[in-house]
């Protein structure tokens, strides 16, 4: 049995060199998580955010905009695509997650997407609070639990922000592991699927809304499009 | 214009599920959110009337 002798051991940046003779050796840093059930943790959190901006977006188009017939705002329709430019980073890691391709650096781009959406979301979010911050405005729309939708929605952008911030600050440990199981699998794509219909759907109302429009008009009480064909006064 | 805005950010979608190569994928999320960033520009027409 041969020995090896090492003549230098050092760490830097999570890699380790070991120096053998005249070779070094560099050992990357890990680019797993530590333990596969946190990877599949990090998939799954994955799946809850777009899942969540989901409902959100569902909630604000089938409730408030079809059920109590709330035109939503300018303002309110860009927040809506902030909130797609969000989801977007969690579709980017999951779909690379379940292709078997997603690296330490695609999983940060799908962070970095939902940064950026959050922080484009958040300033829409801010302004239009800011339009209805004097006493004894009632601001615009309905309330949910004493807060106006674009109150909830800066809170959602915050809440992505901190979880994009921890998930960073942690590096790969969450690094998103894909379901050994099929059902977890197609369970995955199927919320794809409604975030697909979801934007669809979502471009579908505002055509009906803006109709041959350029642009929304800032206080939208019916259905543009309905009244260029005719179909309603 | 919001209806091409959700056009795009759902092209940006399928290029994320469909486009392998990243810098297609970030060249078209790129599009999105500077078209997103371009309405919201468009629709804050008036000075806030604040002091901070």
């Amino acid at each position: 049995m041969s020995e090896i002798h090492v003549s230098a051991l050092q760490t830097e940046n999570a890699s380790t060199t070991v120096v053998v003779g005249d070779t070094r050796v560099v050992v990357p840093a890990p680019t797993k998580p530590h333990h596969v059930l946190l990877g599949k943790l990090g998939f799954w959190a994955q799946v809850g955010f777009m899942l969540a901006y989901i409902g959100v977006l569902s909630g604000a188009m089938f409730y408030f905009q079809f059920g109590l017939n709330e035109m939503p705002c300018p303002l309110c329709i860009t927040q809506r695509m902030g909130m797609m430019l969000s989801s977007l980073g969690a579709l980017y890691v999951i779909v690379g997650s379940l292709r078997g391709r997603l690296s330490p650096a695609g999983f940060m781009t799908g962070l970095g997407f939902a940064i950026l959406g959050a922080l484009l979301g958040a300033a829409m979010s801010i302004r239009q609070i800011l339009l209805h911050i004097m006493p004894g405005d009632p601001g615009y729309g309905g309330a949910v639990l004493g807060l106006h939708l674009y109150t909830w929605a800066l809170v959602s952008f915050v809440v992505v922000l901190v979880f994009a911030g921890v998930l960073l600050t942690l590096g790969t440990e969450f690094l998103p592991v894909r379901p050994s199981s099929k059902f977890g699998r197609v369970v995955a794509w199927v919320v794809i699927g409604i975030f697909i219909f979801t934007v669809v759907a979502n471009m579908v109302v505002v055509f009906a809304e803006e109709g041959f429009n350029m642009y929304l008009p800032d206080d939208p009480t019916n259905w543009i499009l309905f009244q260029q064909l005719g179909w309603s006064k | 214009m919001d209806t091409i805005v959700f056009a795009l950010i759902l092209v940006a979608a399928l290029l994320i599920i469909f486009v392998k190569k990243r810098w297609v994928v970030i060249l078209g999320y790129s599009i999105a959110f500077v078209a997103t960033a371009a309405l919201f520009a468009h629709h804050v027409t008036s000075v806030l009337d604040l002091s901070f």
